[in-house]
């Protein structure tokens, strides 16, 4: 078992390069040859965010202290988690041509795919900045704490990205079926409405809805300055953790069989 | 193969397998079962000719001999093809006149002075000897069987059930008519006989159809000449100048001086490396041949409930194992869809065996389809990096060649440009420079070599024997029988997943040609 694990690792650092390689691909063909280029990554969340303010902001304004950081932030982290999931979905598909021809462990792919959207939700946090500096908010010192939930969503992440992807490979109508969920998902999700909007029971369910209590953990350091409890942490982290076991697991029951269905 | 040395192990390994599916062994037996101390066996002629000269005053004598050899064989009754000692030398006293009796025990006791026992034959012969098999003498010779028989034993070659001679018999191998009489009069099923000789014609070429199965042994003064051929090439190639031996005076012991540099090296047994680069053991691979794939939801379920899951086992390997040594050229040969690059896939990591297992030592650097792993978004220079990733080459390496990839590949001019815009040959070129650029310790070849122009070709052969003599270990899948036998040492051939036969590359592969 030990040495099993001290393999893996090994495999995983002889390929560390490969795996920036994938990451820095995915940005550069995501933005070639387009006039903006990489200014997109800040651009975009900025003007979806606007567009998102003047539509939402005069049925919720009431309620919600400075909403366009609340939207922000609802945003950015929920597409973290969206962008990377959807992407992973397709990411052993898609690379077939290479897995059947050079043995690479095939775990890179789907997390090539959930760390280029780190590096984007990095970008999103020059935006959040932005719009925080012009809508004059306070800026609080345990906003410096982000890293901590981040940490938990990109368990999360990776942990869904890996269940999705070798699913996909058996079942391809999982991608048709991901993307309806996925808008689903954003709807149960109190993104750009307040929590306090909905009927206590609906409340009680959208309370197991793991994205909403990562946003809700960014929302607390950034927007309020509060650390949350040791209860919210342990079911961030939890989630997390359970999910990303469960990932790794079937992906390794079902690696070696993805070559015969690709 | 780069030097014919290395081939006595390769030879005594297969020749080793070979012998256990056999019961009848032939052996030939000048430059094969016995090599001579002189460059030519006709130079024992010039012994003789000057021991006439001196005792009997007549000049060019080894002139006469082989005009009257000649001319008695050209007027052979039909049925014969050879000539007797005594017949010729009765002859020869008939034609000069004087008593030869003298003469004729005279070559024959040169001839037993300037032979030995060929000591990497003997390993095979033993080897016959131990798995008490039925083993023949079958020589063109005009020598009686008593003199031959004589000379082997004197040789400390015994065991023998038989010896025929061509001059005895009066039928010769060259016709092929000798390996009938002995089929007749032996009463051996062709298949289980097994000859050994080093005469391209009647020893190997003429038993083709005869069921006979031929291992052809080179002579070891071809082996010296071929080698020497390539390295004159090469130095030429190199704008080196040759210079040529120069005989001395005494030929004779030129001759014998020459002859004992030739004998000791080639027949030297170099082995392998005792390091296992590949280990398969018992590898099998099996595929499901569903008539339909089954990828939706929808299908898998209402297929679960009409239970028709029914998968259709197709195996592309069976029971394969074999070990490849640490620098080690193995060629894999066998008809479309034998396994051979199924096989390269299980060794290379992309499919795990079904059964069996495969250990492999050191890291693979995959020549399977060149530029699997481009981005046509992407640039030659980014595409470098990202492929040589892929390949598992660290970066700075990439950093370090990546001037000789981009002049190999011949691409100078299209370094920025995205791979999309290139020609299919510019993407091979690439693609071939990228993964050959670093020595791995294990190259998988998979006939990449029909990429690019005629020129391009040959570059990457270069290339790839230039790898190969760096040593490392390479598996190799070519339908190309020539590529196989110049490069490999080692053959596996593959049928319907099976391991037919494996041994020494240029036997496996004429078998394989011949089945």
């Amino acid at each position: 078992m030990v040495k099993r694990l001290k393999t893996q690792a090994f495999t995983f650092f002889h390929y560390s390069g490969l795996l920036r390689e994938l990451v820095v691909r995915d940005i550069k063909v995501r933005y070639r040859r387009s006039f903006l280029g990489l200014l997109w990554t800040v651009l975009n969340p900025l003007l979806m965010m606007a567009v998102q303010t003047i539509v939402f902001s005069t049925f919720f304004k009431s309620s919600i202290v400075n909403f366009p950081v609340y939207l922000l932030i609802g945003n950015i982290v929920f597409s973290m988690n969206s962008d990377s999931t959807s992407q992973a979905l397709t990411s052993i598909i898609g690379s077939a041509g290479l897995i059947k021809k050079v043995y690479i462990p095939k775990y890179l792919f789907p997390l090539s795919k959930v760390l280029s959207c780190l590096v984007n939700f990095g970008f999103s946090l020059i935006a959040l900045i932005i719009v925080m500096l012009v809508t004059k908010s306070q800026f609080h010192f345990e906003m410096i704490l982000s890293f901590v939930p981040l940490f938990y969503l990109l368990l999360f992440s990776i942990g869904l990205s890996l269940i999705l992807s070798s699913i996909t490979v058996y079942f391809r109508d999982i991608a048709h079926l991901y993307s309806v969920f996925i808008t689903a998902w954003m709807y149960l999700t109190p993104i750009f409405y307040p929590m306090d909007m909905l009927p206590p029971q609906i409340q009680a369910i959208i309370n197991w809805n793991p994205m909403y209590q990562y946003i809700k953990y960014f929302r607390l350091l950034i927007m309020d300055g509060i650390v949350p409890a040791w209860r919210t942490n342990l079911f961030c982290f939890g989630l997390g953790a359970i999910t990303l076991v469960i990932g790794v697991y079937m992906f390794q029951e079902l690696q070696d069989k993805f070559i015969l269905h690709i | 193969m780069e030097d014919y040395r290395t081939k006595n192990y390769y030879m005594i390994e297969t020749l080793k397998n070979e012998i256990q599916k056999f019961s009848v062994i032939s052996f030939d037996i000048d430059d094969t079962l016995l090599l001579y101390d002189v460059m030519y066996p006709s130079d024992v002629m010039k012994l003789i000719e000057d021991y006439v000269q001196q005792n009997c005053n007549i000049a060019g004598f080894s002139y006469i001999y082989s005009e009257i050899l000649q001319s008695m064989r050209a007027q052979q009754a039909d049925r014969k093809d050879d000539v007797s000692y005594s017949e010729l030398y009765q002859q020869i006293q008939e034609k000069l006149g004087i008593d030869c009796r003298e003469i004729a025990e005279h070559q024959l006791r040169q001839v037993r002075a300037h032979t030995f026992a060929n000591p990497v034959m003997r390993q095979i012969y033993d080897y016959a000897v131990q798995g008490k098999k039925k083993i023949f003498i079958v020589a063109d010779s005009i020598y009686s069987t008593e003199f031959l028989s004589n000379l082997m034993h004197e040789k400390g070659i015994n065991s023998f059930e038989r010896i025929y001679s061509s001059g005895e018999v009066g039928l010769s191998k060259a016709t092929g008519k000798l390996y009938h009489h002995i089929l007749k009069s032996e009463q051996i099923d062709p298949k289980t006989w097994l000859h050994i000789g080093d005469n391209r014609q009647s020893d190997f070429d003429i038993l083709r159809h005869t069921g006979i199965t031929a291992y052809f042994y080179q002579p070891l003064r071809d082996r010296y000449y071929a080698d020497k051929a390539k390295n004159e090439a090469r130095l030429k190639e190199q704008g080196q100048d040759i210079t040529i031996e120069k005989p001395e005076e005494n030929t004779l012991s030129f001759s014998m001086k020459k002859a004992k540099k030739i004998n000791d090296y080639y027949t030297e047994i170099s082995y392998p490396n005792p390091e296992i680069a590949v280990h398969i053991e018992n590898v099998s691979m099996m595929f499901n041949l569903s008539s339909e794939k089954v990828d939706s939801i929808k299908e898998y379920i209402i297929k679960l409930i009409k239970r028709q899951l029914m998968f259709q086992e197709f195996w592309a390997l069976k029971n394969v194992s074999f070990d490849v040594h640490k620098g080690e050229k193995v060629g894999l040969i066998g008809l479309n869809g034998s396994g051979k690059s199924t096989m390269l896939k299980v060794v290379s990591g992309v499919l795990k065996p079904t059964e069996g297992s495969v250990s492999v030592s050191g890291n693979i650097a995959p020549l399977i389809e060149l530029g699997a792993g481009f981005d046509f978004d992407l640039t030659a220079k980014e595409n470098v990096f990202l492929n040589g990733a892929i390949l598992g080459y660290p970066k700075r390496e990439m950093e370090n060649r990546y001037h000789d990839i981009i002049e190999f590949s011949e691409l100078q001019e299209f370094e920025d440009v995205p791979i999309k815009n290139y020609s299919s040959g510019m993407v091979a070129r690439l693609g071939f420079a990228i993964a050959t650029c670093h020595v791995p310790d294990i190259l998988i070849i998979d006939e990449i070599l029909s990429v690019g122009d005629f020129e391009f070709q040959k570059k990457c052969h270069a290339k790839m024997r230039e790898l190969a003599g760096k040593g490392t270990t390479v598996l190799f899948v070519s339908h190309s029988a020539g590529d196989i036998i110049d490069m490999c040492d080692k053959a596996v051939w593959l049928e319907h997943g099976c391991v037919v036969d494996m041994g020494e590359a240029e036997y496996i592969v004429n078998n394989y040609l011949n089945q």
